[in-house]
């Protein structure tokens, strides 16, 4: 057993000393913090498609190859989730529909940047669009069956292996972003740096109504350059494209 | 179980997600339009930024158009600021037009300052 690993083990027997809710405090805190990996900065989804977007959001000819996206890899799903997101794909009020935020897992590749908040207790994923993701740390379970119920981002924990961060989530609505999968998804991440300027999220998704077999992706993320803070976007501040008579327009400005 | 593979791999690929705030579908790829005109206002806001510019027309009027960006952190990371345009610039803006020509709109792709400088940080 490594240093790293024997502080791990001890800190974990402080957490389960003082409850499940309880918190180590003093040098016990600092001495486990220091162990654990730096992630700061902001980071994009090194996928061709989220870190290719101009400044328009877009890009310049319009065609972005979805294909390429790693939370749009091709799923093994059961016939009749096959035939669910068929239905959804032939929505004609899909292209009415204007985002106000992304959810699990999407928001892993999102065309936002993001940031990793790491603290002993928990890991924040924190998304340019707001969206925010709390991975708790401090060795509790997820809240039995009548304590939780499906949101958009589910219920997340997590520990740390050395300098990987292995996440649990469960509880997540079901939408119509890939990957689809229904509400009984189980999701598990191997979240960890692999080189200075280069995080991986290695996504694994079971799911025994959606798909046939375990789904797996590795969203990569490379360093935002010249970035120096998290700036927020906002979906209403200055919302210009109302829909008029079925399809999406310009308003003139305000 | 081979049916259910193909019919989730065209599910997949299928799905494809709206990026921005909403669909571009309303924007003309196959067509570029470049306007040479006086900005009016420049909106660093969320969830878009736009670019107001009058346009002189036929006959000595003057046109109105809107031109969408993205959000304030997306032009900030292409190095953009909300100083970067202010009323009375004259500019030269390359855009994707609206499909309905009706809208005097468009999706930005680039833009010139009058000596000729591409705005913005440069590839």
């Amino acid at each position: 057993m490594n240093v790293r690993r024997a502080r791990l083990v001890i800190f974990a027997a402080l957490l389960v000393a003082a409850g499940s809710f309880g918190q180590p405090n003093g040098g016990d805190r600092a001495r486990f913090f220091a162990t654990l990996p730096n992630w700061t900065g902001y980071w994009i989804a090194d996928d061709g498609v989220m870190n290719a977007l101009g400044v328009s959001g877009r890009t310049e000819h319009g065609a972005v190859d979805y294909s390429k996206m790693k939370v749009n890899a091709p799923a093994s799903y059961t016939p009749e989730w096959a035939a669910h997101v068929e239905a959804a794909r032939k929505d004609p009020t899909r292209e009415l529909h204007k985002e106000c935020g992304f959810p699990f897992p999407f928001m892993m590749e999102s065309p936002w940047v993001l940031q990793f908040l790491i603290t002993p207790e928990e890991t924040a994923v924190i998304v340019a669009g707001r969206e925010i993701r709390h991975i708790y740390t401090d060795g509790r379970k997820h809240p039995s069956a009548e304590d939780v119920w499906p949101t958009p981002w589910g219920d997340s924990v997590g520990k740390w292996e050395g300098q990987e961060l292995r996440v649990d989530t469960i509880a997540v609505q079901p939408s119509t972003f890939p990957p689809m999968v229904s509400e009984r998804a189980h999701f598990t991440e191997r979240i960890r740096m692999v080189s200075p300027n280069r995080i991986e999220d290695e996504l694994t998704i079971e799911d025994p109504v959606a798909l046939v077999r375990a789904w797996q992706t590795t969203i990569p993320y490379e360093r935002v350059a010249g970035l120096d803070r998290m700036v927020h976007g906002d979906c209403q501040e200055n919302d210009r494209n109302p829909v008029v008579d079925g399809k999406l327009t310009i308003a003139p400005a305000r | 179980m081979r049916a259910a593979r193909v019919a989730g791999l065209l599910a997949a690929l299928g799905a494809a997600p709206v990026f921005a705030h909403h669909s571009g579908a309303m924007f003309d790829y196959d067509r570029s339009v470049t306007l040479v005109g006086t900005v009016k206002q420049f909106q660093w806001t969320n969830p878009h930024c736009w670019i107001e510019l009058s346009v002189p027309g036929k006959n000595g009027t003057v046109e109105e158009w809107s031109v969408e960006m993205g959000a304030p952190l997306q032009l900030y990371q292409g190095g953009w600021k909300p100083g970067t345009l202010r009323p009375g610039d004259e500019i030269r803006v390359v855009i994707r037009p609206n499909r309905d020509a009706s809208v005097k709109a468009g999706l930005f792709v680039s833009a010139t300052g009058s000596d000729g400088r591409v705005l913005g940080k440069q590839p």
